[in-house]
């Protein structure tokens, strides 16, 4: 019979189950486990903000066709398509996505030329973000939406 | 060769009392397994991230470009049309470059993206029947860099509206 190796007095507790491999299963846990959770809250960020985009410039596209086909000079209507997708503000309404009217630009430049078009901007909304060492409230980047309306205005 | 019979996940022998592999000599195996696994699986790991990081910022460009490309397509369909032949003339080509870089027909300061240049929006004018019938815009030798792989955009994104202004050539 072979004396037993170093090696295996060491991994052999005294019920004979492996006594280092307990310590080592909490911190492979804490390694991965972490790079799992900041991919995870991080995947969770980029898709918030993308979603925010992307809902925020059908919010303005839809705003942007309904002045055009309405009246491109009513521009609290435009704004108020934008923050709350009616014409009217309702009553004690709150506008999605934490816009505010400061944060809807609507134009209409180049009027009397073939260039007069009606741009919708929103600028500043709110995006938070949730990852370690970068939570907080950010601004989103602007968007902007600009219609022709042509000559026959 | 029956010592490799292991099971992938969890390092340990497939049914090892059978194979009567004495207890000793199963832990010498396992001892270099976590560091073959851990190769593999952050191996296989990093490419599913790269690739999916490499998709998603590609379809996310692509999206913005498809977006800008539409709303000069649009444009260029309503304005007059100036120039007596399919060639359209450097105002009008230069006002819808504009209108997809900057959104307005007047070059403004940051454009869709940050290093794209007039020379990558291409306008294309058809005509029928003597007069101008469609206006197509497209995007073309723009190249999106993805960090781990890039991609040339060749005529795509691509728009194609009727042309509903006037004919006006000088």
């Amino acid at each position: 019979m072979s004396k037993p190796s170093a090696v295996t007095a060491r991994t052999r507790g005294s019920l004979g189950r492996p006594k280092t491999r307990r310590g080592s299963a909490m911190v492979e846990l804490s390694l991965i486990g972490s790079l799992f959770f900041v991919l995870l809250i991080g995947l969770m960020d980029v898709g918030q903000t993308l979603f925010f985009q992307q809902a925020l410039l059908e919010r303005a596209r839809a705003a942007a066709r309904w002045g055009a086909a309405t009246d491109p000079a009513n521009s609290a209507g435009i704004q108020n398509m934008v923050l709350y997708s009616q014409p009217a503000a309702p009553e004690g309404g709150v506008p999605s996505f934490g816009l505010t009217p400061t944060m809807v630009g609507v134009s209409t430049p180049d009027a009397g030329t073939d260039n007069y078009r009606l741009v919708v901007q929103i600028s500043g909304y709110p995006v938070k973000l949730l990852s370690p060492y970068l939570a907080g409230s950010y601004k989103g980047a602007p968007i902007s939406v600009t219609v022709p309306l042509g000559q026959y205005y | 060769m029956r010592r490799w019979i292991i099971n992938l996940c969890t390092g340990i022998p497939l049914s090892a009392d059978r194979l009567r592999v004495p207890r000793r000599r199963l832990r010498a195996q396992r001892k270099g397994n976590a560091l073959v696994e851990f190769a593999v699986g952050s191996g296989v790991l990093l490419a599913a991230f790269a690739g999916t990081f490499e998709l998603g910022y590609t379809l996310n460009q692509y999206n913005r470009l498809l977006t800008a490309v539409a709303q000069g397509a649009r444009y260029a369909s309503l304005i007059p049309y100036d120039s007596p032949t399919n060639t359209p003339s450097a105002g009008f080509q230069t006002a819808v470059q504009n209108v997809v870089l900057y959104g307005a027909p007047a070059a403004g300061a940051t454009a869709v993206l940050s290093d794209i240049t007039a020379s990558n929006v291409r306008l294309t004018v058809t005509f029928s029947n003597g007069v101008p019938s469609s206006v197509t815009v497209s995007i073309t030798g723009y190249t999106v860099n993805a960090l781990f792989g890039n991609h040339l955009l060749t005529d795509k994104p691509q728009v194609t509206y009727p042309y509903q202004g006037v004919w006006a050539p000088v």
